[in-house]
């Protein structure tokens, strides 16, 4: 038989692109704190933000933090099969109660890092206005025979608080049948952007980060859970001592602001449980 | 037994499966008979890009897709505007993900058979009169009938356990396009999931163990046949 | 009759052939391996397409280079049986008969039940092809062929794949054939012995062109072409009819011209034609008729030609009513002091026999 080498050329590329990434980002082990870095598992949409902090962490003498980026569902399994992560960013309680009741976080870690909103977009180049987000909202209207894409409602927390949402304003019922399930955030906004549903659900992160789409309303915090990024301590962290201090330092007023600055708002009072 | 649901789902995977392999089977064919037995500029390139969807996540295929075939894509323009269809959202969509990640299986499996089979049997059958896609339906296409089995066999298989390119290109929706992986996907994202995750493990894993024993049973049939065994 | 005139260019070996082929009785296309035989048949089959030339059977082009002419292969009407049998291996024998009918017009019930017979294909109708013997497949290929109608049958080694055993067992079929199916035959061959038993016309191939081409008793006794003379078994042929037998002295004799031969007992009725090989090594010669000599046959004759061989040795061609050739040292062609014109007698020490029903028509008009 034979075999094509074009490939084997490109899988080899593909493994001298991706072997290296952890040294590089690594580099050689030295800081202030256990002299040893930590790794962060993170739920992927919070990995640009999360990146830059970790620079100013740096920069004010913070030792090296590596990041783990996947969906909070594969990053929570992975910990209940004991991966070796110093920190766990959740874009979910749920998720994170989980890790809780297993009794796999340090003791009294667990923090309320920010919160975020959902909002509906449309491609940008469509002529829909602003609209306000309540009962007045007709949403099937505005579909015509398209459909809402939202990160699917059953599985995904961005699809559960939009429907958790549209329960609220009594629209769900109806909508149910008019949703194209995405199998996260990311992939809801990018069926909005190559106009294949011609309004979706997301998150303002993700809306303010991404060309092509227009937000025309945004929903009320009241309308749903409340869309919560946890942060904690695992138990077995490996560097205890340096996750503690990045812990600490992802709370700093230098962290917030950057946080804000990719639209991931503080969190309110009534967010804490 | 399966759930309403469960039941939907696999009667779904099964008919993406079917029509992905029915639909791509004559094009892999002929694009199997043009690699084997033609040469022409290009021919390297055009197996090269034939076996993308192998080497390239299936994402990247379900991605591709949504940009050619999507309502503004170059392709799915041209299906709406000529023929009203559109892919986006609807198990056809579906099939055509799962049809375009199994192709390169197919192929090859045929485009081998074909390379096996002794061309002077066709020019035999030539000089007894028969024109050259007579020649090919009635000598070559009964000789490379394993072959072709075993093409839509890999290619069957691949597209009930297609993922990436379905959810990328046609998301998950229930009823239409929530095949068994994707409603497997759905059930391990929910806290809790593991039950009903297992479930659908199970028929999965069923599934394919009936498509595999049923294929190998015909695959014997079929070698018996070509082969000339009584 | 059979035009065959192309000039081709294969990679780094051309040919350039012209020949003209009866269209009735077998003309065997003879050469050693490597001449470019087969790629003649594949050009006359339309399998490859020459470079240049024309190609008709009769009326019918084939192939013309000059006015763009190139006929299909599956529309041309030739009956091509190849070295290899090429069954279908997904039909069984019956099926492979029928394959060229059902796409040329179905032979009629007659014709199939004549071919079957003919090539003693009953007992295999039902059986698949991969349980026919190397010999049986053959048959079949010849019966596939035939019965799709052909205008022209070209067979190209047919026999090469075979052993000696499976030859004899097919030779005597193709020997029938040749008399009586009337389907004109180009028989590819490097057997010598195949060409005596089979064609009555010769066509000679070396090294991409066609040296020579007419009936076989001439070709054969020409003195200039060396495939044939530089042959240890070089000889000519002698086209002669049964007179009578001997029986206790078990001989038959047999007449050509104005001559007999003596030959050990032939089971030929008397009157019938037989075809005789002389080869050159068995034939002496002398001046005198020889007295009291074991030697029974004495044919007188001219020396038409002397052609010296470089192995020390002379080929004299006599012509005693058909010409016969002796090959003798030059020492006894310098003691005998011959010379073309000369009268002598040629002294022929065995025969082999070449009979067969092909050369019947032949020998009635010789005679």
């Amino acid at each position: 038989m034979r075999i094509p080498r074009w490939p084997v050329a490109c899988l080899t590329l593909l493994g001298l692109v991706s072997v290296p990434a952890p040294f590089t980002q690594g580099g050689p082990a030295a800081g202030p704190v256990d002299g040893q870095e930590i790794l962060v598992f993170a739920a992927a949409s919070t990995g640009t933000a999360l990146q830059e902090v970790a620079n100013a962490y740096a920069a004010v003498g913070g030792g090296r933090v590596r990041f783990s980026l996947a969906a909070t569902s594969a990053l929570a399994r992975q910990i209940e099969s004991g991966a070796p992560a110093d920190l766990f960013l959740s874009a979910n309680t749920a998720w994170m109660d989980r890790i809780d009741e297993a009794e796999l976080l340090a003791a009294g870690s667990r923090t309320l890092l920010f919160r975020n909103r959902l909002v509906l977009v449309a491609p940008s180049d469509t002529d829909t206005g602003p609209v306000a987000v309540d009962i007045s909202l007709d949403l099937e209207a505005m579909l015509v025979d398209g459909r809402l894409a939202v990160a699917d409602p059953v599985s995904v927390p961005a699809g559960i608080y939009a429907r958790q949402a549209l329960e609220s304003l009594g629209m769900w019922d109806r909508l149910q049948a008019r949703v194209a399930p995405a199998s996260d955030v990311r992939h809801a906004t990018l069926l909005v952007r190559r106009h294949e549903a011609p309004l979706g659900i997301v998150y303002w992160t993700d809306a303010r980060d991404t060309a092509d789409i227009r937000v025309l309303g945004t929903f009320s915090p009241e309308l749903h859970d409340p869309i919560a990024y946890w942060v904690a301590q695992l138990a077995d962290a490996p560097a205890p001592a340096a996750a503690s201090a990045f812990l600490a330092f992802l709370q700093s007023d230098a962290a917030r602001a950057i946080f804000s600055r990719h639209g991931f708002a503080p969190p309110l009072d009534a967010d804490t449980r | 037994m399966p759930t309403p649901a469960e039941t939907e789902a696999l009667l779904l995977s099964l008919r993406v499966a079917v029509w992905s392999v029915l639909g791509s089977l004559p094009l892999a064919i002929a694009i199997a008979w043009l690699l084997a037995r033609t040469r022409f500029p290009g021919h390297a390139l055009l197996n090269g890009i034939l076996h993308i969807p192998l080497v390239v996540p299936p994402v990247v295929i379900g991605y591709l897709l949504l940009v050619f075939l999507g309502r503004r894509g170059p392709g799915g323009m041209f299906l709406e505007n000529v023929f009203g269809i559109t892919l986006g959202f609807t198990w056809q969509g579906a099939a055509i993900a799962s049809a375009i990640v199994a192709f390169p299986l197919m192929l090859r499996a045929i485009r081998q058979s074909i390379e096996g089979v002794d061309r002077r049997l066709e020019q035999a059958a030539r000089t007894l009169g028969a024109s050259p896609a007579n020649a090919f339906c009635t000598v070559t296409l009964p000789l490379i009938a394993p072959g072709v089995f075993a093409g839509m066999v890999l290619s069957f298989a691949r597209s009930l356990g297609e993922f990436g390119a379905t959810i990328t290109f046609v998301s998950s929706i229930p009823g239409e396009t929530r095949t068994l992986p994707l409603a497997l996907y759905a059930a391990a994202q929910v806290p809790g999931g593991e039950a009903q995750a297992t479930r659908l493990v199970v028929i999965s894993i069923t599934l394919a163990m009936i498509a595999l024993i049923g294929s190998e049973w015909l695959a014997r049939r079929t070698r018996h046949y070509s082969s000339g065994e009584p | 009759m059979i035009d065959v005139a192309f000039t081709h260019r294969q990679g780094s070996f051309s040919l350039d052939v012209n020949m003209q082929v009866p269209d009735s009785g077998v003309t065997g296309l003879f050469g050693t391996s490597g001449a470019g035989k087969s790629t003649v048949a594949d050009a006359i089959a339309g399998l490859i397409r020459p470079d240049a030339g024309r190609i008709a059977i009769g009326e019918t082009v084939l192939f013309d280079s000059a006015r763009g002419v190139a006929v299909a292969p599956e529309r041309r009407r030739i009956g091509y049986v190849f070295q290899e049998a090429r069954l279908f291996p997904h039909m069984n024998v019956q099926a492979n008969l029928h394959f060229g009918g059902r796409r040329r017009g179905a032979a009629s019930p007659d014709t199939f039940e004549q071919v079957v017979g003919l090539l003693g294909l009953e007992p295999l109708l039902d059986r698949r092809t991969r349980h026919l013997s190397g010999g049986e497949a053959q048959r079949v290929a010849i019966g596939r062929a035939l019965l799709s109608g052909p205008d022209l049958l070209i067979m190209d080694e047919p026999l090469s794949s075979l052993d000696q055993q499976r030859r004899d067992d097919v030779l005597p079929h193709l020997e029938r054939l040749a008399a009586d199916t009337g389907v004109p035959t180009v028989y590819i061959t490097h057997s010598i012995e195949e060409i005596i038993r089979l064609a009555d016309h010769l066509a000679v191939m070396a090294n991409g062109t066609v040296l020579a081409c007419g009936p076989i008793q001439d070709v054969m006794a020409r003195p200039d072409l060396p495939v044939l003379t530089d042959r240890r078994d070089a000889g000519t042929i002698l086209l002669t009819t049964v007179a009578g037998h001997f029986d206790d002295d078990h001989l038959s004799a047999l007449r050509f011209g104005e001559h007999t031969l003596l030959v050990p007992r032939t089971d030929r009725a008397e009157g019938a034609p037989l075809a005789l090989r002389i080869l050159a090594r068995d034939v002496s010669l002398a001046l005198e008729p020889p007295q009291r000599s074991s030697v029974m046959n004495v044919l007188p004759g001219t020396v038409t030609g002397i052609h010296p061989r470089g192995d020390g040795h002379v080929d004299v061609s006599i012509d005693s009513g058909q010409i016969i050739r002796a090959r003798i040292t030059r020492r006894s062609a310098d003691d005998l002091s011959l010379k073309v014109g000369l009268e002598l007698y040629a002294l022929v020490k065995s025969v082999a026999f070449a009979e067969r029903d092909a050369f019947r028509r032949h020998a009635a008009g010789e005679e």
